[in-house]
């Protein structure tokens, strides 16, 4: 693997605390004198955001599709009728 | 396989077959507490889909359900839920000590400016982030997403998914987007 891929996967690692105590000390000092290396960690702290974000607006339409397969059952008429009577007040 | 029209699903068929279970079964006992509370309908539907979701997140970094059931612990959930949004207390909405204990992820209700992020992520490539979301998201094994996205071994999978980190973390500081341009 490059040496770019190599230092995401040791950036991925150190941000989920998976790095030996000397290895994360040793990342994190070269952090402190290396402000590209810093916008580096934080833009890929920022994707695995952007995916969590995206996952869950993805599941959540998932949901939504479950939602409305049991709402529109014609099994789920005791459902819907205690649905209607819980919100109708 | 994955191609880039593909969209790979948060469940697995099973996982399917499992949250509709759970979701006819637990649903109704959160719509009566949230019309309990003076809840709409809307209000239940809301709340316990972003149950289901922190409860499909806790299960797959392994903090599920142990001494209790899947329908309290989203009930639990819900409960810190419904809390978080109106700023109920404790005093009005009592929680047992195993509610007390579930947290809800920070991050959990941050909006996004997701016109930009839309931008983004389909500039990287809808594959790029379907190949994200199977390993970080929904964590689906390594195997699955070899046979799923057609690479031939888990280092070419792992390789792949560097390479889309690479990608999008690039096009983030090309960007020079700060945190407060993803939020609104």
């Amino acid at each position: 693997m490059r040496t770019s891929l190599n230092r995401i996967s040791e950036t991925e690692q150190y941000l989920t605390g998976r790095l030996r105590v000397a290895d994360a000390l040793q990342f994190r000092a070269k952090l402190l004198v290396n402000p590209s290396q810093r916008t580096d960690v934080a833009a890929q702290q920022k994707v695995y955001e952007l995916v969590r974000f995206f996952g869950r607006k993805k599941l959540r339409s998932e949901l939504e599709e479950i939602h409305y397969k049991i709402f529109s059952d014609p099994e789920a008429l005791q459902l819907r009728r205690e649905m209607e009577e819980l919100f109708s007040k | 396989m994955a191609t880039e029209t593909q969209v790979i699903n948060c469940l697995t068929k099973d996982e399917e077959a499992y949250f509709s279970f759970l979701y006819a079964s637990t649903f109704p006992g959160v719509a009566r507490f949230v019309s309990r509370h003076q809840g709409t309908f809307q209000d239940a539907k809301d709340i316990f889909q972003d149950a289901l979701v922190i409860f499909y997140e806790k299960t797959k970094e392994g903090s599920g359900p142990v001494r209790v059931s899947a329908a309290s612990y989203i009930f639990g959930i819900a409960k810190h839920l419904w809390i978080k949004k109106y700023n109920r207390s404790c005093a009005e909405i009592p929680l047992d000590e195993f509610e007390a204990s579930i947290t809800i992820p920070e991050d959990y209700h941050q909006t996004v400016a997701s016109d930009k992020l839309l931008h983004f992520l389909t500039a990287a490539g809808e594959k790029c982030l379907a190949l994200l979301q199977a390993f970080y998201y929904s964590r689906i094994s390594v195997r699955q997403i070899m046979s799923l996205f057609g690479y031939r071994n888990e280092h070419t999978a792992s390789v792949q998914k560097f390479k889309c980190l690479e990608k999008i973390r690039d096009k983030i500081k090309s960007k020079s987007l700060h945190y407060e341009d993803f939020t609104e």
